[in-house]
């Protein structure tokens, strides 16, 4: 598969998905309300 | 929820308008991630069916609750010391993550919510004594005895948002924390010949905690 940018690789996206992933579970996980429920 | 993101989402956009790019994400180190997701898991788990009507969920929950939480104060900590400086975003989620520990603590483990913001947001009818009632809830209703009130869920989020709910200012610090922290990784991202590095633009004080990234590794 070809990627328009170098940061768009498979590697890079899965970096990137750490970054959101984590940004989600502190904003969601940290705040007291139920958020998740 | 939404009103918990936006900040984010606002800030990653004018760091693109900024002239930065979601580059910057992959260089952007976040240390014990893993940490921090298996927290946010627990509760997820913990305070959801069937677990949370479970009899030992009921009993120890709400310290395996404040378990989580201090997980995560472990990971800003981490995360804002990685380096000769403080990272200010890491500090500012620190505090916001502690002022929430705090209140919820000093109330055995729940957070005390406003009944007056409750029905703001949800309506009168929502406003129960039996909501909070025969299951693990993380919340309880706030009363005239609830220690560090005014650290509790009091803010009302507008009802026009969708999913509204109730924040506490620990909450809101969260949001601004994060969203500093999505800003400057974002700007981060930028081509070096087109500016100047985050550091010169912001001030030695605003690091996003990654030494390798503000050198423009």
């Amino acid at each position: 598969m070809q990627f328009g940018h170098k940061w768009a690789r498979p590697s890079n996206l899965a970096r990137i998905a750490v970054v959101v992933v984590s940004a989600m579970a502190m904003l969601l996980g940290g705040s007291a309300g139920h958020y998740w429920g | 929820m939404l009103a918990l993101l936006l900040p984010s989402v606002f800030a990653t956009l004018a760091g693109l308008a900024s002239g930065g790019s979601l580059s910057g994400w992959r260089r952007a180190r976040l240390d014990w991630w893993p940490l921090l997701v298996l927290a946010f898991l627990a509760e997820v788990v913990l305070y959801d069916p069937p677990v949370n009507q479970q009899p030992w969920a009921l009993v120890f929950g709400p310290w395996i609750w404040v378990l989580a939480r201090l997980a995560m104060l472990a990971v800003c900590l981490r995360n804002a010391r990685t380096g000769p400086q403080w990272s200010v975003p890491w500090l500012v989620m620190f505090l916001g993550l502690a002022l929430n520990a705090v209140v919820i603590v000093a109330n055995a483990g729940h957070m005390p919510q406003s009944p007056a913001a409750a029905a703001m947001v949800w309506g009168d009818a929502y406003v129960q004594p039996e909501r909070y009632a025969d299951q693990l809830e993380n919340v309880v209703w706030m009363t005239d005895e609830t220690p560090f009130a005014w650290l509790g869920d009091i803010l009302p989020e507008p009802a026009w948002l969708p999913h509204p709910n109730v924040l506490s200012i620990g909450d809101v610090l969260l949001a601004i924390g994060v969203a500093i922290w999505t800003f400057l990784i974002t700007c981060e991202g930028r081509a070096p010949a087109r500016s100047a590095p985050v550091q010169a633009t912001h001030g030695p004080a605003l690091r996003t905690g990654d030494p390798r990234a503000e050198a423009g590794a």
